[in-house]
């Protein structure tokens, strides 16, 4: 594969952290099963939809950032997925990935592999939630981030017997929102 | 409406993916302009460059060793240390705070990742960009190549 988007390094130190969780699975057989995934991270799932946002709400709330909360108001954070329009999103604080229901089935395995993607990359974890003393800027949520976590979830996502290529994956259901 | 994928499918399209680029979904977040530091911010990526090219020499390391421990391209190693426009990637700063030893949180905040609300580190990053300038006199190896490239600059064409 002929990867354009992500140098050398990146593509190596990704598919080695991917490597790394299926080594720690045991490497099973395709397909493979996200909550097994999900559950060596220590990752829950919560589904949410326009008519049924308790799981946002559960999760808004309790949000910290350096042990301070982050929204004073928990509906803050769905009018935030509601105008950016995003389809899931991981929530590092609360160990919880949050996909919209109204995904069709095999989006909602790639969204969910995506946001594993995040947990997974280490210097993700540095630009999850800003604070109030630093804004994550433009330069990084939109040139790499979503590039770097298609990876992991076309691996994860698409496992199939052509496992020992984790990059190699099919541009057949694609997400629209990061 | 269903998707049904069988193996010869997903095998037939995994090889004929081998060459091609890989894209999925919309890359929406790149259309758009990307945010233009103000002079502060410029000063503070000046600042960043101007650190790692101490740190590196510090440790006797040419661009190419620093390049090398921390796992980035030498080309991008050389733009951080020359060009003060030039914002590095997460990664590439997560690689340099692990080889060179530097907190990450403030080298994110320096290279221009993140934009600062606290003033210290803004005023911080000036004082060190002005202060870290060397006055030392040229050795002569730089003494020549200056020469070299004034002499060159002056050539008529």
């Amino acid at each position: 594969m002929r990867n354009l988007l992500l140098d050398q390094y990146a593509t190596a130190d990704i598919d080695q952290f991917v490597g790394k969780v299926l080594s720690d699975l045991g490497n099973p057989d395709p397909p493979l099963k996200l909550a097994e995934v999900r559950e060596l991270l220590r990752l829950g799932k919560a589904f949410y939809s326009s008519t049924h946002d308790s799981a946002i709400r559960e999760v808004a709330h309790k949000l910290k950032v350096a042990g301070q909360p982050v929204l004073a108001r928990p509906t803050i954070l769905k009018d935030i997925i509601g105008k950016l329009g995003l389809k899931a999103l991981l929530l590092p604080d609360r160990r919880r990935i949050l996909i919209d229901s109204e995904v069709p089935g095999q989006k909602q395995r790639w969204s969910e592999a995506h946001e594993i993607g995040h947990d997974v990359i280490p210097w993700h974890a540095d630009t999850m939630l800003g604070d109030n003393k630093s804004t994550l800027h433009q330069h990084a949520t939109s040139r790499s981030k979503p590039k770097q976590t298609m990876r992991p979830a076309s691996s994860y996502s698409y496992k199939t017997d052509f496992s020992r290529k984790p990059g190699a994956f099919l541009q057949t259901v694609t997400p629209s929102k990061y | 409406m269903k998707f049904i994928f069988d193996k010869e499918w997903l095998q037939k399209h995994a090889d004929r993916d081998d060459n091609l680029e890989i894209a999925a979904g919309s890359f929406s977040l790149d259309q758009l302009p990307v945010t233009e530091g103000d002079p502060s911010d410029r000063t503070a990526v000046l600042a960043f460059g101007r650190l790692i090219n101490l740190c590196r020499r510090k440790r006797g390391w040419t661009i190419e060793n620093l390049a090398s421990s921390a796992r980035i391209d030498v080309s991008e190693a050389i733009r951080i240390e020359h060009d003060a426009s030039y914002v590095p990637g997460p990664r590439t700063v997560y690689q340099l705070s692990t080889a060179l030893g530097l907190p990450r949180e403030r080298m994110l905040q320096l290279s221009g990742n993140m934009i600062v609300h606290d003033r210290g580190l803004g005023e911080q990053a000036v004082k060190f960009a002005a202060r870290s300038e060397s006055v030392e006199k040229l050795s002569r190896e730089e003494h020549r190549a200056l020469e070299e490239f004034v002499k060159y600059l002056n050539e008529p064409r």
